[in-house]
């Protein structure tokens, strides 16, 4: 219901620009409101300042990592519950058994998922 | 020290002392008395001498005036004299001259004659040269004006002359003139050294008023007036006439002038002002008194030679029936008592050696008594010894074997220790009380200690402290288990190793049960090894290929997501461009494939995989697969079937269980041509789960069927054919279930078809510890 009267936001926190272009005609086109960070430092405070209704969040960045950014979100008030989608193109089970300790129930491998499927697993998410 | 003397030595020594000490003592007490007596004596006799030649001194001057008188009582020469001085007539000169020569040719002692003036010019002389010379000055000439004297001695002139004696002249007592005679003074020589001098050493002189010798010397030539006599003797000569109440003679012993101890006295020749000289070499009268030593010092030794000669005559008398007492003693006392003593004697010595004898006969009985005693104690002790010696010797040879097994066993023991410590890696070894019994070098230095003598005996645990990295507890579980179930047990992948200095290290290798002949268990044998090295090893691998496929997965994201969206439109495209887009998706997805294949493998390879079974419907898992391939089966229109056993669930990892269908199906769907058939057949054999997946495609060459499960391999047909594919799949299957403990084979025909076969355990995956999940 409430999806319907305001636009949810999403935050794509992603260091590859082309990636991070699709990603955000996509979901704009889906009816979504986008604001992007290109590494873990601008993404955390893109987050603290905006809320947003999720995060897609790559790992391996310049500056600040995924795993770094989403450590420090969790210690603060708002982010402690935030919604957070790790999509990567690492996959290691190390990092994805420390995500499931941060609340994080996705872990998206990019190439696994075709871009409509992982636009409509967002819509799930967001539902 | 006097205690230890015998009785001779008793005696013997302070009587000797004694009379030795008397005799030296009287000796010394003669000797000093005689000598200073004979001293006295020699210096009276000395004294006399002098004295008598002063005497004689005396006498010889008086004579020396008698001639001066003598001349001067001549009338004719006073009466020739006067009218010489009245007239100066060379006549009266002449006489005169004549009376002096007719009187010296008379007198051969008158070396020369003068007549001198009242003014002391000389008239005339029986030596020519003489004459008119002044002798106003002279003292001698002063003097003769009124007496007759004697001059001091002069220099010698050329006639011998030394002395004068001189008078005076009167005519009707009126003085005239002056006579004087100058003769040589041997008289006065002869008077002071007469023949009574026996002493050989003896010599008497005279010296003048200025301490000048006028007489010859005895030992030195040519001393008239020139040797100055400065000795104590002539000093205190002289002083003599000096200072009143002093004696006129001193004797003493002291250096004469020729620096030589004498015995010297003087005599002070009063008028003349000279002194008498006396004296005898100091050695020459010490002789006889020394000889008189030597003398009595000889005699004292020979009394005191016979003294002692009697002496020990006489102590050897008293002390024999002793000595013969002590002789008799030592012998006895070396052990034979059959000797007798038996001195004769009748004083109380000889009682003694009487009683003695007694003594020793009593001694010998009873000593006979005790010995027979004692001969049969010592049998019966022989007897014993014997008993004691032979088992001894059974003793003896039963510690030698037991030696000897000692010394193999400590070869053993240390053959054993060396190769224990030079093992690479730690290894320790605890009994069933889990004391550590064992522990080489390797293993102390891993858990940070240094010597094992202070470990051994301790529970293991307190040394070897091994816990788990992933929980924090301690865990030496797997020496549990290997005691427990008595089968070797490998350390779990997360094990450490707590060190005495709290620092922690990563261990692995395994524990198993130690057991005798019997098989009766007795303890544990652990070996392990510090694996830090090899983990730092493996997690560079790991996080280097993580990276490489991240990397090469972002550009192939790129790819995929835009040849998407651009498909999405695809009625803007022409045919062939819609084609073309068609092939470079595709190409993208072979590309994602491979990749993952490639990282798979990796990760196989590494053994960085995990294996996580948990209880799973293995036909779920076939099922969902298939439903990712309907797509393809029906595309290809290829008929498929299966059939399945009725299966309880079992341990699977989902994702390896679904790598191994995928590949499989994958397979047997891509080499089977259009309109063919698949069968796939889960089935139960009796403990494990059976999983076939037949096709009646291209089959696989029999030459080449070795070589399917290798990597990267693909048939010659297929790369003829030009078939899509890695190469790696059948490679990773195997490879997979090589590590959970299920198996794969195949059975094929070329052109007839294949049939791959795999099967599970019934238990189920074997658990594997990792850090990589495969994709």
């Amino acid at each position: 219901m409430n999806t319907n009267l305001k636009q949810k936001t999403i935050l794509i926190i992603e260091d590859e620009k082309t990636l991070r272009s699709i990603l955000k005609t996509k979901l704009e086109n889906n009816n979504f409101n986008v604001i992007e960070a290109r590494n873990g430092k601008e993404g955390l405070e893109t987050s603290l300042k905006k809320h947003p209704d999720l995060i897609l969040l790559d790992i391996i960045m310049p500056i600040m990592d995924g795993m770094t950014m989403l450590k420090k979100l969790r210690k603060e008030g708002w982010g402690k519950d935030a919604q957070v989608m790790l999509l990567t193109n690492l996959d290691d089970t190390e990092k994805i058994t420390k995500s499931n300790k941060q609340n994080v129930y996705d872990y998206l491998l990019k190439t696994d998922w075709s871009i409509d499927d992982l636009i409509n697993k967002i819509k799930n998410k967001l539902k | 020290m006097f205690e230890k003397l015998n009785i001779r030595g008793k005696i013997m020594i302070p009587v000797l002392s004694l009379t030795i000490i008397l005799l030296t003592s009287f000796v010394s007490y003669t000797y000093f008395l005689n000598t200073e007596n004979r001293k006295e004596e020699i210096i009276r006799e000395f004294e006399a001498t002098t004295q008598l030649k002063t005497l004689h001194l005396q006498t010889v001057f008086e004579l020396y005036r008698e001639r001066a008188m003598m001349i001067t009582s001549k009338t004719w020469l006073k009466n020739y004299l006067e009218e010489y001085l009245e007239t100066s007539s060379d006549e009266s000169l002449a006489s005169l001259r004549d009376i002096l020569l007719e009187t010296q040719a008379n007198n051969s002692k008158f070396l020369r004659i003068l007549i001198i003036g009242v003014d002391g010019k000389i008239i005339t002389s029986t030596n020519d040269q003489l004459i008119n010379n002044n002798v106003s000055n002279e003292e001698w000439f002063i003097k003769s004006k009124n007496d007759y004297i004697l001059s001091d001695f002069y220099e010698t002139k050329n006639d011998g002359s030394r002395i004068y004696t001189a008078g005076p002249l009167y005519k009707n007592e009126k003085l005239i003139g002056v006579v004087a005679i100058g003769s040589n003074g041997i008289s006065i020589n002869e008077a002071i050294n007469t023949n009574s001098d026996t002493k050989t050493s003896v010599e008497t002189y005279l010296i003048n008023s200025e301490g000048y010798m006028v007489t010859p010397s005895s030992f030195k030539e040519d001393v008239y007036l020139k040797e100055k006599v400065v000795t104590i003797i002539a000093n205190t000569c002289f002083d003599h006439t000096r200072e009143e109440g002093t004696p006129e003679n001193h004797t003493a012993i002291t250096k004469d002038y020729r620096g030589i101890d004498v015995l010297g006295t003087h005599s002070f020749i009063r008028g003349m002002n000279w002194c008498l000289i006396n004296e005898i070499d100091e050695s020459e009268i010490m002789t006889p008194i020394k000889k008189e030593l030597t003398y009595t010092t000889i005699n004292t030794t020979i009394v005191l030679l016979l003294f002692s000669i009697i002496l020990n005559i006489i102590v050897k008398m008293i002390s024999k029936p002793v000595s013969e007492l002590l002789k008799g003693v030592s012998i006895i006392m070396k052990g034979n008592l059959d000797y007798k003593v038996g001195t004769k004697a009748k004083d109380e010595i000889g009682k003694l050696s009487r009683g003695f004898d007694k003594m020793i006969e009593s001694l010998k009985k009873s000593r006979a008594n005790i010995e027979n005693k004692v001969k049969k104690q010592v049998k019966r002790i022989e007897e014993n010894e014997y008993k004691m010696e032979r088992q001894q010797k059974a003793l003896l040879s039963i510690m030698e074997d037991m030696q000897e097994k000692n010394v193999i066993t400590t070869i053993e023991r240390d053959k054993n220790k060396i190769i224990l410590d030079n093992i690479g890696d730690g290894v320790f070894v605890i009994d069933t009380q889990l004391n550590l019994v064992l522990i080489n070098k390797v293993a102390l230095s891993l858990c940070g200690y240094k010597s094992s003598s202070k470990v051994v005996g301790e529970k293991y645990n307190k040394i070897l402290k091994f816990f788990n990295e992933k929980t924090g507890e301690k865990d030496s579980s797997f020496i549990d288990k290997a005691i427990s179930t008595g089968k070797i047990q490998n350390m779990d992948q997360d094990i450490m190793l707590i060190r005495s200095d709290g620092k922690k290290i990563p261990v692995s290798d395994s524990a198993a049960l130690l057991k005798d002949y019997d098989g009766k268990a007795i303890g544990c044998v652990v070996v392990f090894r510090d694996i830090t090295q090899e983990r730092i090893i493996d997690k560079t691998k790991t996080e280097f290929i993580s990276l490489a496929s991240h990397q090469l997965r972002t550009p192939l994201s790129i790819v995929k997501w835009y040849s998407e969206t651009l498909l999405e439109d695809v009625k803007d495209f022409k045919d062939d461009q819609k084609e073309y887009l068609e092939e470079i998706h595709d190409g993208n997805q072979r590309m994602i494939k491979l990749v993952n294949a490639l990282l798979n493998v990796s990760r196989l390879e590494l053994g960085t995989f995990t294996i996580q079974p948990e209880l799973l419907s293995i036909t779920k898992i076939a099922d969902r697969t298939i439903k990712e391939f309907s797509l393809l089966l029906k595309e290809k229109n290829i008929k498929f079937t299966k059939k399945y056993d009725e299966l309880s669930k079992i341990n699977l990892d989902e994702v390896l269980t679904h790598i191994i269908f995928q590949n499989l199906m994958s397979n047997a769907i891509k080499y089977t041509p259009i309109g063919g058939n698949v069968d796939l057949k889960i089935i139960h054999k009796k403990n494990k789960i059976e999983v076939s997946i037949k096709d009646n495609g291209m089959g696989i060459p029999k030459k080449q069927q070795g070589k399917i499960f290798t990597k990267l391999f693909r048939t010659d047909k297929v790369k003829k054919e030009n078939i899509e594919g890695t190469g790696l799949g059948l490679y990773i299957v195997k490879s997979i279930l090589d590590n959970c403990g299920g198996k794969i084979w195949f059975k094929s025909k070329e052109d007839k078809g294949s049939t791959f076969y795999v099967s599970f355990p019934i238990k189920g995956m074997r658990v594997k510890e990792g850090t990589k999940q495969l994709s």
